[in-house]
């Protein structure tokens, strides 16, 4: 005999099922802490692995062990980067500002750009923040995260930028990503925008800038071939742990998403831990400055009868490797981070 | 702390409200992703991405109506599938097949049990529909399909309840 429903017991059945849908309580992980600043962290010291893990899933592995690996270091990093703490000495500079709290209007680079040069770094980054390349970095998937407290953006400006039609240009592998890269190159511009905004629509065609040491050194990563001491780079370090571990999971006879669970190595991927191919380093006697920016000639500018400015960024490095540890930050009045 | 999405609000109510949906469900919806993705940080990308699809919208769903988070559940499962689809490179039409979304545990009618056993895609339109009340239109706009292609989804999903109903 045939079956067939009204609408409204159809609508009834759909009621009792989103009730329950509603009483549901999905249980995290408990080892997950959902951090934005872990996962900017992640996203400064390991974003290549983390891109690669979005486009192939047995690579994932890769980016767990890494971390792993490095996962105390990550905590020095994290506090030496988002602790406001580092911009101590700049606080001296200028304490009769008495200013209640510095913002971090951070762009932090995801797929870490590595320079041969401190001056190669501030030149290419200053460049960035003026738009000269933007779309380039946008399109090899260097997204810039940033938070902008206080300084809300317009929301029609950013629905107009994720509404922008697609791009041959802009293409990536998914469109989704196509948007957050848009979305984070067009923060970059917005900030460009705030400071010629603040110190005039010339500013960025008169930058100047001094360089201040850091107190806190930001460690630089670096990858090893064990057998060699040889410096790697990520691509080639990723694909050596890739081949490794693909190799050690088939003479294991399992595929290499057992071999790191729940936070942990398994017991197959254990045996191994002493035939890593390559591991993770940091560059010794790496030194950070801070880069103060000028625009014609002044670091602060009034806005709305309070100073604000101090545009700033922070390089690592050593010798012919030097990173953008930390992006574009300024000091705003009146923000406070409770 | 919130993310970048939240404070690019510039309505201050709009984004309180944001902020209050973002602080009470986002491990929730991060749990609902991370049961469907296994994997933490596609997790957060899809209470990110929910959120900013919602924010897009001129009405935020209400933090007191009880179907917010039945709402919000659907969205995140809806997000984690299609990430997941990207990655096992499923097409569209194999989603329902393959992707059988979360399980919620339920004692119901014998017609709401069976809505709660269709395939995750299924699922989704029907509760959209039928229990937040979206019309195929809009539930057009919201799965990114075409109208006709909800309509037809709806169509299969009611032959789904037969089936399951019937073989009881």
């Amino acid at each position: 005999m045939a079956i067939e429903f009204t609408e409204n017991e159809i609508r009834a059945a759909a009621a009792e099922v989103g009730n329950a849908f509603a009483a549901y309580d999905a249980a995290p992980s408990p080892a997950h802490v959902f951090s934005q600043n872990h996962e900017s962290a992640m996203r400064v010291f390991f974003g290549t692995a983390e891109k690669v893990q979005r486009t192939r899933r047995r690579r994932r592995v890769l980016r767990d062990l890494a971390a792993c690996l490095a996962g105390f270091v990550i905590a020095l990093a994290s506090a030496t980067v988002f602790i406001p703490g580092v911009n101590a000495a700049v606080r001296r500079l200028v304490p009769e500002l008495g200013r209640p709290g510095s913002i971090y209007e951070g762009i932090e680079i995801a797929e870490q750009l590595q320079f041969g040069s401190l001056q190669e770094a501030v030149d290419k980054y200053v460049a960035y923040l003026e738009n000269q390349y933007l779309r380039d970095l946008a399109v090899s998937g260097n997204y810039c995260y940033c938070r902008i407290p206080g300084r809300g953006t317009s929301l029609a400006w950013y629905k107009a930028i994720l509404d922008r039609p697609s791009d041959e240009e802009f293409f990536l592998e998914r469109e989704s990503e196509r948007r957050k890269s848009e979305l984070h190159s067009a923060i970059a511009k917005h900030q460009a925008e705030f400071v010629a905004s603040l110190f005039g629509d010339d500013a960025w065609n008169n930058v100047t800038y001094y360089v201040e040491k850091s107190e806190q050194d930001v460690p630089v990563g670096t990858y090893i071939e064990v057998s060699t001491g040889e410096r790697l780079t990520k691509e080639q370090y990723i694909e050596m742990l890739d081949r490794f571990w693909t190799r050690v999971a088939k003479k294991e006879g399992i595929s290499t998403d057992e071999l790191y669970k729940d936070g942990q190595y398994t017991a197959a991927a254990r045996k191994h831990l002493g035939e890593l191919p390559a591991r993770m380093d940091w560059l010794p006697g790496t030194q950070s400055y801070t880069v103060h920016l000028l625009f014609n000639g002044s670091g602060y500018a009034r806005d709305n009868g309070e100073l604000i400015g101090d545009v700033r960024f922070i390089v690592s490095g050593v010798q012919d490797v030097w990173e953008i540890s930390q992006g574009v930050t300024w000091d705003a009045p009146g923000y406070s981070w409770d | 702390m919130f993310p970048l999405f939240i404070c690019t609000i510039e309505d201050p109510v709009k984004r309180s409200d944001c902020e209050l949906l973002y602080m009470e469900y986002r491990q929730h919806m991060f749990g609902v992703a991370r049961s469907i993705l296994k994997d933490d940080a596609l997790s957060e990308d899809v209470v990110q991405d929910v959120f900013i699809k919602l924010i897009e919208k001129d009405k935020l769903p209400s933090l007191d109506d009880p179907r917010t988070k039945a709402y919000l559940t659907v969205a995140a499962e809806h997000r984690a599938l299609d990430i997941l689809r990207g990655r096992k490179n499923i097409s569209e039409d194999g989603l329902s097949e393959e992707a059988a979304g979360i399980c919620v545990p339920m004692e119901a009618s014998e017609l709401a049990m069976a809505v709660n056993g269709l395939p995750a895609a299924y699922r989704e339109v029907i509760l959209l529909h039928y229990y937040m009340g979206y019309s195929p239109k809009e539930l057009a706009k919201y799965l990114g399909i075409e109208h006709k292609s909800v309509l037809k989804r709806l169509e299969r999903a009611r032959g789904m309840l037969k089936e399951i109903m019937q073989g009881e």
